[in-house]
């Protein structure tokens, strides 16, 4: 297949080095916390404190004193609204009455040094009234709880039904009734956030900053600052990793405010330990699942009562539970469901996006669920998914269509024969035990029923390059080299004639956020759409050229032909810039989507969803309870692979990454709502000697509606690793572990 | 004339998801989003018949509007 696909395409289908690979190794890049700008001033953040209080007063007398101090900024000082947050703006900007997490920023200081800023933000006095803190979805849903909010503390609820639960439950064999739990997750990127903002002579706000959504950030701050979007340009290039923590705001309405109240330009970047107190982290889950089947395994019906904590704020907390809410099912065909959906508010912390947004959560319920079903029912896991997967054509829970079933299909039988689902695994010691587990996810590529236009726009440069623009950042995932490989696909030109503009809202159109394992599928759809509307221009000028009709041009390599002659885009470039006429091609593509979200959800369901089979093989120590990962096998449906190496890259790190989430990564907070483990000797990530063998299968796939038939990769892998690694360790230990992570005192 | 307009993410909460308005010749964006009771004017992104569009651009009969907050998910 692949040397048939060599065959069939020039650019895509191959592992070309990521084009910005020689500069980050050679060190050659500078990241954005990189950057200086002459006579900038040196910010840092006042932090509450207390993780629940009043604000009584805040006193900047003493710290307005200290001689180098340019600006000490409150909530006073915002001119807009004095609030952020993705989807509902109820974070504070700088917190005015209350503080509902343990380093909540309540004031913004400026100075000529980082010493002296943080000396300044030292003697800045707030004083408060301390409130109790709600420290679990438990204490937050308790009906003496203390209101987090106006609406209470429950920020978002909602229940979805299909069938008749009840006499699906009368009716089956077997009936399990099972409560799961997962930890928050730190991002843990190896660029904190941080950035420089600055005002150029035209008066517009730049601001360069870690993020995510250029756009959508530029209007953050519009909002806050009470100035037109037109006068702030953000770039996002270029940023050291993200993972969902730099989606929605970080610093950089902070940045935007003290640029514009003292002129002057300010960096501001969080320390690894303000990271790990102010950054986001991924919500906590508590679902609850009675989950029944028939005696061959078919499942007849999900009672699923999902609670996901998002914190102090909402920031993306409604479209991730809706992500939960459309995978609580998985990816089965399952007649009766009811889910009872619920976000709450607390004090720990802050949550937002992470890699797979909900679905990780979900998926260890529902995947551990199946697991624990197929063992009391004594069946093959892998048959039992068999039996039951929703297969192409048929009706999905939500009233959707399922395109592509065959691939999971596909991917589950190679996992069913792979190596080590089918061996026996010698343990080297005598206090060993291993156990191979398996777990199967399924994610939906882009925003669901919400709309989406990305743009993108590509320009036919003189010199001989075509350049290209669109939002999505390139933090790391590759999208800036996959792009340029579908632009050199589509325009037949060797990859070294594109170049890729970073993610900038002064050239770039705006094409989305890099999210939802979406900016392949948005803004490679978009290009291809700009690159057509750009060859038929030159074909056009061809035609020109050549005194011909279209029809009798032929177009190869960058250059159209007429008999025996022929001229290059370059060339035809150049005549329509003679002419005075645009170089510049732009489209938009109207992402495919259902007419209407299902009733009581923003964006349920997806059309088109990545699929992932992932086999992991542990060895427990049972002295100890440490276990080991030494083996993990992915089965990925992702349509078309644009770049095979880069996306085994993403799945690789995914399964690493969700390795910690599944266990050792455990974001604690004590009694006072503080953060424990704010740092890379507390908060345990996997290292290098953890990483496993790692095998990496793409099925033969193809989406219709992606750019050359790819759909997506960056979160997939990351989705299954709880329940896979929780059901090795079942098969190594006998014990069914039910909340994450697999420490050693919940294993032996 | 007549514009068809959908809400998308959390508008449509409050403002209900599918419009279909009798505009006047000459009415603009900005027209349609007061009729609708939409005040938001920086957090807000309008696309009319697929391509996005400015508050101030005129709209014709038959258009389809697409009015939404910014929006993300699925990281």
């Amino acid at each position: 297949m692949e040397e048939e696909l060599e065959q069939k395409y020039k650019s895509i289908t191959r592992s070309v080095a990521a084009i910005d690979s020689q500069s980050k190794v050679s060190g050659a890049l500078k990241y954005i916390t990189d950057m200086r700008i002459e006579n900038m001033l040196f910010a840092s953040v006042v932090r509450s404190t207390y993780a629940h209080a009043r604000i009584i007063s805040i006193d900047t007398r003493e710290a307005e004193k200290i001689s180098g101090v340019k600006a000490i900024l409150t909530y006073k000082d915002i001119p807009g609204l004095n609030a952020y947050g993705a989807i509902v703006p109820d974070a504070p900007v700088l917190a005015y009455d209350r503080v509902r997490y343990y380093g909540e920023p309540v004031a913004l200081v400026a100075a000529d040094t980082e010493e002296l800023a943080r000396e300044a933000a030292s003697l800045v006095k707030i004083e408060y009234d301390p409130l109790p803190v709600i420290r679990s979805i438990d204490e937050s849903i308790a009906s003496e709880a203390i209101a987090l909010h106006d609406n209470g503390n429950i920020a978002r609820h909602t229940i979805i039904k299909k069938g008749d639960t009840e006499r699906a439950k009368r009716e089956a064999y077997m009936t399990l009734d099972r409560i799961y739990r997962t930890p928050f997750q730190k991002h843990m990127f190896l660029e904190p956030e941080g950035g420089v903002a600055y005002i150029d002579e035209s008066g517009i706000i730049n601001v360069f900053a870690g993020g995510q959504s250029p756009y959508r950030d530029k209007l953050q701050i519009a909002r806050s600052l009470n100035i037109p979007p037109e006068k702030i340009r953000t770039v996002n290039y270029p940023t050291g990793g993200a993972f969902g923590g730099k989606d929605d705001i970080t610093v950089q309405i902070h940045l935007a405010l003290l640029a514009y109240k003292t002129g002057k330009p300010v960096k501001l970047w969080f320390s690894r330990e303000e990271s790990g107190v102010a950054g986001y982290h991924r919500t906590g889950s508590e679902i609850h699942l009675i989950t029944s089947v028939d005696k061959e395994g078919t499942l007849l019906s999900n009672e699923a009562q999902i609670y996901l904590d998002t914190g102090a704020y909402q920031s993306f907390g409604p479209t991730i539970l809706d992500v939960s809410i459309e995978t609580i099912n998985g990816p089965y065909r399952i007649p009766n469901y009811i889910i009872n959906a619920n976000l709450v508010y607390t004090n720990n912390g802050f949550s937002s996006a992470f890699r797979g947004f909900g679905a990780p959560e979900s998926n260890f319920a529902i995947e551990s669920m199946i697991n624990e079903l197929a063992s009391e029912l004594h069946l093959d896991p892998i048959d039992m998914r068999l039996k039951n997967i929703l297969m192409t054509g048929e009706e999905g829970p939500f009233g959707n269509t399922i395109r592509h079933g065959d691939g999971l299909r596909e991917a589950l039988m190679r996992a069913k024969n792979s190596k080590i689902w089918n061996s026996v695994i010698q343990n080297k010691k005598p206090w060993q035990r291993s156990g191979v587990g398996i777990a199967v996810a399924i994610k939906g590529v882009g925003f669901g029923t919400l709309p989406d236009y990305p743009t993108a726009a590509i320009e036919i440069a003189t010199e001989g390059k075509v350049k290209i623009m669109f939002s999505n950042v390139d933090y790391g995932q590759g999208i800036n080299t996959g792009n340029a490989q579908l632009v050199a696909e589509k325009m037949d030109i060797p990859l070294n004639q594109v170049e890729v503009r970073h993610a900038d809202t002064k050239y770039s159109p705006d094409t989305g956020s890099s999210s939802a394992s979406r900016s392949t599928f948005a803004s490679g759809n978009a290009l291809l759409l700009a690159c057509s509307k750009a060859l038929d221009r030159l074909k056009m000028e061809a035609c020109f050229y050549f005194g011909v009709t279209s029809e009798k041009l032929e177009y190869k390599e960058g250059r159209f032909y007429y008999n025996d002659r022929s001229v290059g885009i370059y060339e035809l470039a150049k005549s329509l810039k003679a002419r005075g006429e645009t170089l510049r091609f732009e489209s938009t593509f109207e992402v495919p989507r259902y007419p209407a979200p299902v009733e009581g959800t923003l964006e349920v369901p997806h059309v088109v969803y990545m699929y992932g089979v992932l086999l992991s093989s542990a060895v427990l120590d049972e002295l100890i309870g440490n276990i080991h990962i030494n083996q993990a096998e992915f089965y990925a449906d992702i349509g078309t692979v644009i770049n095979p190496s880069i996306a085994s890259g993403q799945i690789e790190g995914g399964i690493v990454q969700g390795l910690g989430y599944a266990t050792t990564e455990d974001l604690k907070y004590d009694v006072n709502g503080k953060p424990i483990n704010n740092n890379y000797t507390t908060y345990i990530v996997p290292s290098v000697r953890d990483v496993p063998d790692i095998y990496v299968e793409f099925i033969d796939s193809l989406e219709e509606l992606g750019p050359y038939g790819a759909k997506g990769v960056g979160e997939i892998s990351i989705i299954p690793v709880g329940a896979s690694v929780a059901h090795a360790v079942y098969n190594a230990s006998g014990k069914w572990i039910r909340d994450l992570p697999l420490l050693p005192w919940k294993v032996i | 004339m007549k514009v068809f307009i959908e809400l998308g993410g959390t508008f449509i909460y409050q403002f209900g998801r599918e419009h279909v308005l009798d505009l006047h010749e000459g009415s603009t964006i900005e027209d349609a989003l007061n009729i609708l009771g939409i005040s938001e004017r920086i957090y807000i992104i309008t696309v009319r018949n697929g391509s996005i569009a400015k508050f101030n651009d005129k709209l014709k009969d038959n258009d389809k509007l697409v009015v939404f907050p910014p929006i993300g998910g699925g990281n």
